[in-house]
């Protein structure tokens, strides 16, 4: 076993045994809604991090999903144990509809589209009161409940180890996507879209491949959620979740398969600890984003490297030195 | 002995972390006109990205008009009147040449009396007051070549530098435009020009240097520039 | 011929109401555009420094709060937005500008602004709503429909600022760097042009435009801290349907979208005008990128 994979396994061993440990509910509320947000943060790492396509509709994905498993399963009567298959569909099929007008555009205009569609999506909700709660959302969502087991019972126990499954699920499979032939192409599109597309890959289908795959995960996630708190609100398609998840994001690394999730859980604590701050944490959130950006441009992920070459930089004495642009 | 007017030492430069000029000295004398020749991709043109401070220098110094210029910023050495005419059509590509030329006397010390300048400009280019109102998109490329120059004149530069400005030009065109430059240097203007016509530098300029690897390579008295050596300096070392 | 009044009353109240709307956007969009031409970016915090704008004018003015009276208002708000501007343009953009990724990077930081002003405003002024005394107080009537003083200053100030904004860019040494700086940056930094204060200047001019459109819009509507983020995305498809960075395009846009709005809200209501907004706006991204008037 290497140590990698011993870090990786006490790092789940914690998180497994942490519901033994502590069964005070407002721990167990916090680090549910942790390992949420770093299934959703994993899925965006995916359209951002390694396809390079800035995809501002990912949270809406994740809106998508819970009013999506609320209406059908409340609305419509569909069983609770569907919520997640219903959240997964739903997201996947709006990101193909995102993904489609993408396909033509790059840049700003990519970035501009995907917002859009987030506020379209948002004027919807709005619109359709009756079936949405518009403004005030869409509540009363019947929690999970499985063979008679309801997932809120000891604390929400279910919904904590359901979401645990779930991220570790997401790793698995990012993991399996960043080196399979499919990862691969992902990566060249990034990298050089002209020099891709000439030897061969299909933008459209690797694209739209991407998308869906990415959607998966906040599919997943905004149902639990959903579930969970038994509620969906039209703030999720606001700019604080859209912050506070970039913010995990460049905290943990993009383009890693573990940045996110670190990101996700240690900006998690983060949070809490600001809590007594108010809205104040808001203002060290965002002063926190634009310091990554400028000073650890690939986040917690890039501290090991950056250390490395530190520590290779002050063992010897460059002979360079002088030589590299001072700027 | 007068101080030379630039005068540039042990220049290190480059892009990234790989340098391009590996310490090159180099000096223009009062009523000195140089010409630089060499093959392309031996840093002429970041000699002067360095020398105005487009890019920085790693190592040496530049001094113009006896004060240290090194490691200011681009538009303050212009100010002092070094003004470098970039490669290529490097113009504002939307508005017209007379807002192009104007544009060129930004400075203080010009912007006083541009309009001045701006006739001199159009007595040496006619052609440029016939299509003054014209977009420069939709210039050929000699006449941008035209307003590129016409923009340095307008900054009345003490030390002009004309980076290949006869490049991609027909045969018509770059004598046209050798012409021009002739009666820039008659007018007293102090430059420094690259060219890759030996017989052309040497009927203009009082002094050419050879710029090879990153470094200048020994001063070419004016005459001693032959053909065959050029062509042996340019294809032959083995 | 009952029917020919009502379309006469119809057309009234949509020119009148669009009238407003598309002066507001024209405000607002034209800030959007000026920094996008000169810096390439895109300025998420646009909407902020509108809600600055309102809330200080609101504490200068109002009599609850320092009420110095609504000039010195409008005054110190454009003032403080500009120089909110300035800031903003000095830690979020100017830091990153040799970024290869630049615009994508400025989206983050930006809208990291944007979370940030907005947060503040919470901070400082407090979950209260608020609204602003009118600028100009009485009525107006524009074509058979009343409206307020308020309104007609802004139907009359809006062109009138784009017309200084373009005699400023096109007339002046300093304009013309400006534009000279988005066209070319090196080349205009060898003619003793100072990109960075260029950007500045840009910046400044923006915000202090968003800072105005913010006062008049804080007298129409209330004041949140919230009160940007519609406008702002309205703005962005003013611009974007102008074809991004032109300032003619950006004014005729901001009309187009203006009575766009207020015939679809008159006829439609006010809920699927947003929607039937957003999907133009996608629509014509996917079409035309680069703007009804825009060029290849």
């Amino acid at each position: 076993m290497t140590r990698k994979s011993l870090i990786i396994c006490v790092f789940f061993a914690i998180l497994a045994l942490l519901p033994v440990v502590s069964d005070d509910s407002y721990i167990r509320h916090v680090s549910i809604v942790a390992l949420l947000y770093a299934i959703v943060v994993s899925g965006w790492n995916v359209s951002l991090g390694f396809g390079g396509v800035f995809n501002f509709a990912h949270l809406a994905f994740f809106a998508i999903a819970a009013y999506a498993t609320g209406i059908l399963t409340k609305t419509y009567g569909f069983p609770s144990w569907m919520g997640v298959p219903i959240g997964i569909i739903a997201a996947v099929i709006a990101s193909l509809i995102v993904c489609l007008p993408v396909l033509r555009l790059k840049g700003i205009y990519v970035i501009l589209v995907t917002f859009g569609f987030g506020q379209l999506c948002l004027q919807f909700v709005l619109n359709q009161r009756s079936l949405t709660g518009g403004n005030f959302g869409f509540v009363q969502i019947p929690p999970l409940r499985v063979f008679g087991y309801s997932f809120r019972s000891d604390q929400a126990m279910g919904y904590y180890y359901l979401a645990l499954v779930g991220l570790i699920l997401t790793v698995v499979l990012i993991n399996w996507f960043r080196s399979s032939p499919f990862g691969w192409r992902v990566a060249a599109l990034r990298e050089n879209e002209d020099y891709a597309v000439s030897r061969g890959i299909a933008l459209a289908r690797v694209r739209l491949a991407t998308f869906a795959f990415s959607a998966i995960f906040p599919g997943a996630a905004g149902a639990i959620y959903a579930q969970y708190v038994r509620a969906a609100s039209p703030d999720m398609f606001g700019f604080s979740f859209l912050t506070i998840a970039l913010s995990m994001l460049l905290l943990g690394g993009v383009a890693t398969v573990w940045g996110p999730v670190v990101g996700a859980l240690v900006f998690a604590i983060l949070t809490e600890v600001m809590t007594p701050l108010g809205p104040g944490r808001y203002l060290v959130t965002a002063v926190l984003i634009v310091a990554i950006l400028r000073f650890f441009p690939k986040g917690l992920a890039g501290i090991p490297d950056g250390l490395a070459t530190w520590r290779a930089r002050s063992r010897k004495i460059d002979p360079a030195k002088g030589h590299g642009p001072n700027v | 002995m007068p101080e030379p007017v630039l005068h540039v030492s042990d220049l290190v430069a480059g892009y990234g972390r790989q340098p391009v000029l590996h310490g090159l000295s180099l000096h223009v004398d009062p009523a000195e006109v140089l010409g630089l020749i060499g093959p392309n991709g031996h840093g002429k043109t970041t000699l002067f990205r360095a020398i105005s401070g487009l890019i920085p220098a790693w190592q040496g110094a530049v001094r113009f008009l006896g004060e240290d210029i090194t490691g200011l910023r681009t538009p303050l050495i212009a100010e002092r009147g070094l003004v470098h005419v970039p490669q290529g059509n490097h113009l504002y590509p939307d508005m017209t040449v007379l807002e192009n030329l104007h544009l060129g006397a930004y400075a203080p010390r010009p912007r006083k009396e541009w309009r001045n300048t701006l006739e001199q400009v159009f007595a040496l280019f006619p052609r440029l007051a016939e299509r003054k109102s014209q977009r420069c998109r939709t210039l050929s490329g000699g006449e941008r070549q035209m307003v590129a120059i016409g923009c340095g004149l307008m900054g009345q530069p003490k030390l002009l530098i004309l980076d290949e400005p006869t490049l991609g030009l027909s045969p018509r065109l770059k004598g046209e435009l050798r012409d021009a430059i002739g009666e820039i240097i008659a007018s007293g203007v102090q430059l420094i020009i690259v060219e890759q016509d030996p017989e052309f530098l040497r009927r203009l300029t009082t002094r050419q240097v050879f710029v090879e690897e990153g470094l200048t390579r020994d001063d070419f008295v004016s005459g001693s520039l032959e053909h065959g050596k050029i062509m042996e300096m340019y294809f032959g070392m083995d | 011929m009952e029917w020919i009044d009502q379309i006469g009353v119809a057309a009234r109240a949509i020119f009148a109401s669009g009238l407003v709307l598309s002066s507001l956007y024209v405000l607002i969009a034209a800030g959007l555009a000026i920094v996008w031409n000169t810096l390439g970016i895109f300025n998420f915090a646009h909407g902020a420094i509108m809600v600055i704008g309102a809330y200080v004018a609101w504490t200068i003015s109002d009599p609850a709060a320092l009420g110095w009276g609504m000039a010195a208002g409008v005054l110190i708000a454009v003032a403080t937005a500009a120089v909110l501007g300035l800031v903003i343009n000095r830690l979020l953009i100017l830091p990153f500008l040799s970024q290869p990724n630049l615009v994508l990077i400025t989206v983050m930081t930006t809208l990291s602004g944007a979370f940030f002003l907005e947060n503040s405003a919470l901070l400082i002024w407090g979950p209260r709503i608020k609204q602003l005394e009118k600028v100009v107080s009485g009525n107006v009537s524009i074509a058979g429909t009343a409206i307020s003083g308020h309104e007609a200053t802004i139907i009359v100030l809006a062109p009138l600022l784009m017309l200084g904004l373009w005699a400023f860019l096109r007339f002046t040494w300093v304009g013309s760097a400006v534009r000279a700086v988005a066209q070319n940056r090196e080349f205009a930094e060898l003619s003793g042009i100072r990109a960075r204060a260029m950007y500045a200047v840009a910046f400044a001019i923006s915000a202090g435009l968003a800072g105005f459109a913010g006062v008049m819009l804080g007298a129409i509507r209330f004041i949140t801290p919230g009160l940007g983020s519609e406008p702002l995305i309205k703005a962005m498809i003013v611009v974007i349907l102008g074809g991004l960075g032109s300032i003619p395009g950006t004014v005729v846009g901001a009309y187009l979208v203006g009575f766009g709005e207020a015939a679809s809200t008159y006829f439609l209501g006010a809920y699927w005008t947003q929607a039937a907004l957003f999907l133009v706006f996608i629509v014509i991204l996917v079409i035309r990128p680069n703007g009804i008037m825009g060029r290849k």
